[in-house]
């Protein structure tokens, strides 16, 4: 490298970081440096990081059709400019050595389990294939069918797929993996703001004066966010961090306090926290008044055991709430005394009650943050509403620095699976298939007669149910892409046909949308092969609102296709013989992307995005169709009231290019989009309020200026929840509580990080956290290797007494990144009754040394 | 030659001492440290050896966290092939 070229490099190197780590010696603007044409890309375009549920902006610069540099985008108000380590790997994971780069089809079932019994294919051989079993199984019964998405598809995939499904093929039997990361944040979402959205954005991270991590291990799961956490901690003296973990990790190592529960126990220190709030009379009594409701709910749910389960009484009231007075709250509350709960979480009195006073004093601001530990949760629906009930009780929330805020665990969880509405009960922007204005309005979106959609109004399977299903031989055709099923489930032993009585994984037809041979491309019977992040034009909707586009960079490798040309290649085939009322169903449905003469879309990867997105908009700018309006509206007086869709608002495709991104409701204001960082706060537009919101259909001048104007009656909801004891419990024959989640370097289940050889080389392999204690015990050395045993399902693994998390006695944890060490054998597969996320982080084991 | 910045965050009274610790490592160069952000490049010959070089900073004792920035990977070797 000449040495002119190497300076200039290494100038604008240190120009951007100086710019993104807001240092005032910073002289040239990152801007200049990018200009830089002797040694930059000749153009840098935006993207949004591959990985976790932050939601980073990346700028990629490309060079001769090459994904040459990446920048932190110092413009997306996600990261500021910062990315975390796997960020340096972003322009690696597509070039992969085994990336799959033709379409594969399996002749022989038999090979069921290995890459070894594919051939090559052509795409039409595959599509023909596809579209003929898929014809064939939704012609003999419509519930044999099932299409499991992913929070990491991009808006327009998920939009296009959910189209087809349930307007298509009249089916809600489709549901994302985001069902095992997000259900429980999202039922609670709805059921106490009947709104699926945080208040808050990540702007609070850089203003909270206390901040809660709940079950989360951000500084491996969220790195970029726990820079911000720890900046605003160095930065600002006082600010104190609380960690409310089972096991202490490297999030817990820089926290000022670990409150170390046992599992399912944060129930009850919840509990406490309010009971505490409310016997002192600590709570903002102006702020309830104007803004809560209290409810109580069905109790004691019992747990999932039977396939049977949600069909079954308890099964079918577990969501039944129902209004009570704050004195009736209360007194349930008086249960849970710093003692009662200190003997039973294990966590010491003092220490409830010192938090208890941080969420109390008026004069902090609290930051509640929450990942898996609190949604994969046999009671995760009701640990949320046991987080909002603390936050209701003080008022903190919806205001900067304050707030409960539900972190996401994949990059569009929110934008993808549950805006579009990707789920077994959902249509786009929080519209429910079971009810009929719902159904109306979508009808009147997507063109289609009225009452085309009522073979729908019933939820379709959900994502435990669909694999239940799947492994009894009740599904004939299963579709999968963006996700690794065969790693990321639990209860595998069920699922993998490695019990004989549960050989539908074999038996079924499944398809899989891939980029590399996962262990679920060797389920598959078809592979096919998919673009990858660049390789086309996406967007992605992050867990603070923001809608992020990313740019097509580069071409896909080999004859790897986009998802969305695969669905509606498929869709093509498929609807070839159906109408929609006089007219045929495919050009109803896609005809305003799809150029036959071509068969290709109408114009490319932009031109295509747009005009997807901009029929998705009409969900929540429902003025650009008469026929929604109306409907919005309520003009004919034919429902109840009108569903105010509006408040969902996103901007035209092309200002989320403009702005790198933004936070909806994103309002038109003298022309401008503005974005909303505080919903439901009032205040200025432009500073990041709703005041939009807020004037519209708000109140003005309520305590802490804020209205929720979503909920009904404009007043969420403080549900009781109580404790109730796990889905399993140590005996003598299961001694260990085992915890599974995943760690810095890899990437869920691994398809991509572990490609990179160096990602890989950093933590090349799976380890069971032990404690030394019961090391000694079992006479276990750090090293060797123990089988995990477990009422479902059991693996082998190596032991490690130094690893990342360090568990108490009784506790052992494991990351589920890695194929060749299946912890999901084990794990069992029990979840929340109302959520229907299941429980990653407490199954019942013992070890065995090998 | 793969060429990227990265600012590590530090406990505040840790800041001297691991700008001095990262500045021993061969191909890294300290640029700045302002409060408790240190800004360095990293030159090393590939992708894989520059993050084979910085992934151990996180264990540096008082460094918080290890944020990248910029990275050109346009000469690097290895990808010569891969890119299409």
């Amino acid at each position: 490298m000449e040495l002119s070229r190497r300076s200039l490099l290494k100038a604008a190197a240190v120009s951007f970081a100086l710019a993104a780590a807001g240092c005032s010696s910073s002289k040239s603007s990152s801007t200049s440096a990018k200009q830089d044409s002797a040694v930059q890309p000749d153009e840098w375009k935006k993207a949004v990081c591959r990985f976790c549920g932050t939601g980073c902006g990346v700028l990629c610069g490309v060079k001769d059709g090459k994904l040459v540099a990446t920048i932190g985008d110092p413009d997306n108000g996600s990261n500021k400019g910062l990315n975390c380590v796997k960020g340096y790997y972003l322009g690696k994971i597509m070039y992969g050595e085994d990336r799959l780069t033709k379409p594969l089809i399996r002749d022989d079932k038999t090979t069921k389990g290995s890459m070894d019994g594919f051939r090559e294919a052509t795409w039409d051989e595959a599509l023909d294939l596809v579209a003929q079993k898929l014809k064939e199984a939704h012609a003999k019964d419509k519930s044999r069918i099932a299409f499991w998405g992913s929070g990491q598809m991009a808006i327009t995939e998920g939009y296009i797929m959910s189209k087809f499904w349930k307007a298509g093929l009249l089916c809600n039997n489709i549901d994302p993996n985001a069902r095992l990361c997000m259900a429980s944040a999202v039922v609670a979402f709805m059921n106490v703001f009947q709104t699926d959205e945080p208040a808050g954005s990540y702007s609070d991270l850089d203003e909270a004066d206390v901040f809660v991590t709940w079950g989360a291990n951000m500084a491996e799961a969220h790195p970029v966010l726990y820079s911000r956490l720890t900046a605003r901690k160095v930065s600002n003296k006082g600010v104190r961090h609380y960690d409310i973990t089972t096991l202490r990790t490297r999030t817990s190592e820089t926290a000022d306090k670990v409150l170390l529960f046992k599992p399912q126990t944060d129930l009850a220190i919840a509990n406490a926290i309010c009971n505490y709030i409310i016997q002192n009379k600590l709570y903002d009594e102006k702020f309830i008044h104007d803004h809560v409701q209290f409810k109580a709910g069905t109790e004691n749910l019992s747990h999932a055991y039977e396939d049977g389960y949600d069909a079954s009484e308890i099964g079918q009231k577990g969501g039944d709430v129902w209004n009570i007075e704050f004195a009736e709250f209360a007194k349930m509350m008086s249960k849970y005394t710093l003692e009662y709960v200190s003997e039973l979480s294990g966590v010491p009195a003092s220490d409830i009650e010192e938090l208890a006073k941080e969420f109390a004093n008026p004069n902090r601001k609290v930051l509640s943050l929450w990942t898996m530990g609190v949604n994969q949760h046999t009671r995760g629906t009701w640990m949320n509403h046991n987080i909002y009930n603390i936050h209701f009780l003080v008022g903190k929330i919806a205001k900067p620095g304050c707030g409960p805020f539900s972190l996401t665990g994949q990059p569009s969880a929110c934008g993808t699976a549950r805006e579009v509405g990707l789920f077994s009960h959902r249509l786009p922007a929080d519209l429910v298939v079971n009810n009929p204005q719902h159904r109306r309005f979508t009808e009147a979106v997507w063109d289609l007669p009225e009452g085309y959609l009522d073979p729908i109004e019933t939820p379709g399977f959900h994502t435990v149910k669909i694999f239940r299903e799947l492994s009894k031989g009740n599904i004939d055709f299963l579709w999968t892409a963006s996700n690794n099923w065969a790693v990321s489930m639990p209860n595998l032993t069920r699922f993998l046909a490695k019990k004989p009585e549960y050989q539908g994984v074999i038996d079924g037809f499944i398809v899989v949308n891939e980029v590399y041979p996962t262990l679920s491309a060797q389920y598959a019977d078809v592979v096919l092969p998919a673009a990858m992040w660049v390789e086309r034009e996406g967007q992605f909707g992050n867990a603070e609102r923001r809608t992020a586009v990313f740019e097509k960079c580069v071409e896909p490798m080999g004859e790897a296709k986009w998802d969305g040309w695969i669905f509606v290649q498929v869709a093509k085939r498929v609807l070839a013989d159906v109408k929609i009322g006089d007219k045929p169903a495919f050009d109803v449905l896609f005809g305003f992307v799809w150029d036959k003469e071509k068969d290709d879309f109408v114009g490319d990867a932009r031109k295509t995005n747009r005009l997807l997105f901009e029929e998705y908009r009409i969900f929540s700018n429902p003025e650009l169709k008469p026929a929604a309006q109306a409907i919005n509206k309520n003009t004919e007086g034919k429902f109840e009231s009108g569903l105010k869709m509006e408040n969902k608002q996103l901007a035209p495709y092309d200002e989320y290019l403009s702005h790198n991104g933004m936070t909806w409701p994103v309002r038109e204001v003298n022309g401008q989009w503005l974005e909303t960082k505080w919903r439901f706060s009032y205040g200025k537009q432009e500073e990041g309020y709703d005041q939009i919101g807020v004037e519209t259909y708000g109140d003005v001048g309520l305590a802490n200026d804020v209205s929720f104007y979503k909920s009904a009656d404009k007043k969420p909801s403080a549900v009781f929840r109580p404790y109730e004891e796990p889905a399993e419990s140590p005996d003598e024959e299961y001694p260990f509580w085992f915890c599974t989640g995943r760690f810095l370097e890899h990437w869920h289940s691994g398809s991509m990080t572990r490609r990179v050889p160096e990602l890989n080389r950093a933590l090349p392999e799976a380890l069971l956290d032990m404690n030394r204690e019961d090391c000694n015990k079992l006479g276990i050395k750090n090293g060797d290797k123990v089988k995990v045993i477990s009422r479902h399902g059991e693996f082998e693994i190596k032991v490690s007494t130094a690893g990342r998390t360090q568990p108490n006695p009784g506790m052992v944890f494991a990351p589920f990144f890695a194929e060749e060490t299946l912890i999901n054998l084990a794990v069992h597969d029990y979840y929340c009754p109302l959520s229907k996320e299941p429980d990653y982080k407490k199954t019942c084991v013992r070890i065995e040394k090998v | 030659m793969v060429i990227s910045s990265i600012v590590v965050e530090t406990v505040q009274d840790k800041v001297k001492q691991v700008a001095e610790k990262l500045g021993e490592c061969e191909g890294v160069e300290v640029h700045h440290v302002e409060g408790y952000k240190i800004i360095i490049t990293v030159e090393a010959e590939t992708l894989d050896a520059s993050y084979d070089l910085t992934k151990d900073f996180i264990q540096i004792t008082g460094v918080l966290a290890v944020n990248l920035i910029y990275c050109n990977f346009e000469d690097d070797p290895t990808l010569k092939n891969k890119v299409v």
